[in-house]
């Protein structure tokens, strides 16, 4: 406790965070584990005999090449002993848990000023759309959240004194996230790109091994294994107004699909910096087109647009005019924004395919690091300008604030509706498995669907129907 | 010229107003949680709905919950007037669910039924005529016994099942 007397900011700045990580996994551990992308695979890892089968056997996938997202699965699986709800729901709060703790541990609280920038900073991370990706669904582990998590922790490296462990750490983190999901390269790019801005936790040879690493990765993906890419008829995915079907977007992109990929980068990028598009589709400017903008799209747009532009013109002035607040600890926001800099057309580029919530949603969290040093910064010129423009300062980021603070207390809302539509989707799983010849034919198998179905009926859950409208209108996701 | 002291306050001061949305919704989720570890929290307190009430607010789960618990899947519950009903009103869980056009609950009902025979199923459809939407219909269709011929013509033969609602 003794540096929560020697530093009572850093003792707040957890404090706030714990607070937001025990309501949201409050709300985690209310939602059952889901039936659609998660009973298909806890049914594999029942019938896989190993981890490292489940590891090995990925290796024939067409477009993904995922091998310890398979792993992780069966682990938890064979860990879980019956208790699948524990233990899948256990580790996606310890994942979210671990993602807000070093999200503030980052952040180098050490004054006041810190203080309120970082409570805004939270509220930026967990209001932001990008965030719901990380807590209403898991596949039974949400692999979205955890490639976050692992680029927070390339993060802690780089800040940390370094040595041999940390390298070997950075080096682990990287292989792991890589075999993880795709978007697991983008360890690398923080792991470079804080190398880049100076933080040299990690060090330069360590991070010229992660290089080769990654070089690996794409010789054993595509040159061994012949892993392919996702193409344009993966899946469904928005554009414009719509959403697509994959033989849709074959018969409109499939001659030149360079448009669709463009789009979708750029698609990926608004999504972060603005809220919109969303998935792909521009919902805001659909809405305003037919005249019916309900609040959450508003809320979404007032708070990103002026918290971007805010990043925009501090990052700008930073570029042009040098750091305006001396050396007083702003050097440390200024890196992280420089990474997020990196990492989002980074994040953007891996979203060519397709672009969803999910994919970008590790952007997300290094947009919360440049609204970090930004207000930081803003609150240092508010402290030494004339009384009218610090007042004014003061109003807009109120405001902002306020605004942040409406969309974070939103996704409890967006957890009660998902945990109420899980519920509800188990009451017809024989049926609905029936239906796509799926529901298996081993007693083991059959008794592992009525293990989980029956954890889900009896989960006590509200009836979000029964709430007023005015909730739907403003916290909807 | 204004005293540092008071600059300082003021800048203290605006700090807070900064940092008090936020914290609001920090202490607030807080409270919320520590309520919840002693079952009271204020958004998760799932309400106790009878059957009916169940099916009107599409909580398909509920309604199989409680006719696995044993109780009568037929017995009418009170519903109060709301935007499905335009008065209050005693129906039974399939008429609440067909009043609500949701085809999912219906399908629950059905296949949870314990003694779904013909002449319950024949009551079934006849109250699915009210549906506003094909799905219900079609739903309930899917569950005919083989002892009701094909061609059944609720139009013809639910002489006498009213709307209740």
């Amino acid at each position: 406790m003794r540096w929560c007397r020697r530093n009572p900011w850093k003792a707040a700045a957890y404090a706030v965070t714990v607070a937001f990580a025990a309501a949201i996994s409050y709300d985690l551990w209310h939602i059952p584990v889901q039936i659609s992308d998660s009973l298909g695979e806890i049914l594999d890892a029942q019938r896989s005999p190993s981890t490292l089968a489940s590891f090995v056997n990925t290796f024939s996938g067409v477009a993904y090449f995922r091998p310890m997202r398979i792993a992780q699965i069966k682990a938890v699986f064979d860990l879980a002993h019956g208790h699948y709800h524990l233990a899948y729901r256990g580790f996606h709060i310890a994942l979210l848990t671990s993602l807000l703790v070093l999200f503030t541990r980052a952040l180098r609280v050490d004054t006041a000023r810190d203080l309120v920038a970082a409570v805004f900073a939270l509220t930026v991370l967990i209001g932001l759309h990008t965030f719901i990706a990380f807590v209403r669904e898991a596949f039974p582990i949400n692999h979205f959240l955890e490639i976050a998590v692992l680029c927070l922790g390339a993060v802690a490296l780089a800040q940390s004194r370094g040595g041999w462990a940390v390298d070997l750490l950075a080096a682990v983190l990287f292989v792991v996230a890589a075999l993880t999901l795709e978007s697991g390269v983008l360890v690398w790019v923080v792991l470079a790109g804080a190398w880049l801005a100076g933080l040299r936790g990690v060090s330069g040879r360590a991070v010229i091994g992660v290089t080769a690493l990654l070089a690996g990765y794409f010789v054993l993906r595509f040159g061994l294994l012949h892993t392919g890419l996702p193409g344009l008829t993966e899946r469904s995915a928005g554009f414009l107004f719509e959403r697509l079907e994959p033989d849709e977007l074959e018969r409109r992109f499939g001659a030149a699909p360079l448009m669709f990929y463009a789009y979708n980068v750029a698609a990926s990028f608004g999504s972060v910096l603005f809220s919109e598009p969303r998935d792909g589709v521009l919902s805001a400017t659909k809405a305003f087109l037919e005249g019916e903008v309900p609040p959450h799209i508003w809320l979404a747009l007032l708070t990103s647009i002026p918290t971007t532009l805010i990043i925009a013109v501090w990052g700008v002035r930073r570029v042009w005019i040098g750091p305006s607040d001396g050396t007083d600890g702003g050097d440390s926001a200024w890196r992280l924004a420089l990474i997020g800099a990196l990492v989002l057309p980074a994040n953007a580029a891996i979203s060519y395919a397709y672009t969803k919530d999910e994919i970008v949603a590790v952007a997300g969290v290094f947009y919360a690091f440049a609204a970090f040093a930004a207000v930081r910064t803003l609150l240092g010129h508010a402290a030494a300008a004339p009384r009218a423009m610090a007042t004014t300062v003061t109003a807009v980021l109120f405001a902002l604030a306020c605004g942040w603070a409406i969309r974070t207390v939103g996704v409890d809302h967006v957890l009660r509706w998902q945990a109420f539509r899980v519920r509800n989707d188990w009451t017809l799983v024989r049926q609905r498995m029936e239906a796509e010849s799926r529901w298996p034919s081993e007693p083991e198998r059959v008794a592992l669907i009525r293990t989980i179905e029956a954890s889900a009926l009896a989960t006590r859950v509200p009836n979000p129907n029964r709430l007023p409208e005015w909730n739907n209108r403003w916290f909807r996701d | 010229m204004e005293q540092p002291v008071v600059q300082g306050l003021r800048a203290l001061g605006w700090l807070a107003l900064v940092a008090l949305p936020g914290t609001a919704a920090a202490v607030l989720a807080l409270a919320a949680f520590m309520l919840g570890l002693a079952g009271l929290h204020p958004l998760w307190r799932a309400e106790s709905l009878n059957m009916s009430e169940a099916a009107e607010y599409r909580d398909a789960a509920t309604v199989l919950e409680l006719i696995r618990s044993g109780q009568d899947p037929d017995a009418r519950h009170p519903v109060r007037r709301g935007p499905v009903f335009s008065k209050d009103a005693m129906v039974t869980p399939l008429e609440a669910a067909v009043a609500a056009g949701r085809a999912e609950v219906v399908e629950v009902w059905l296949s949870a039924h314990p003694n779904l025979d013909r002449r319950m199923w024949i009551e079934a459809r006849c109250v699915a005529r009210f549906g506003r939407t094909d799905d219900i219909r079609q739903t309930v269709d899917r569950h005919r016994p083989a002892d009701v011929p094909a061609d059944f013509d609720p139009e013809r033969q639910c002489e006498g099942v009213e709307r209740r609602w």
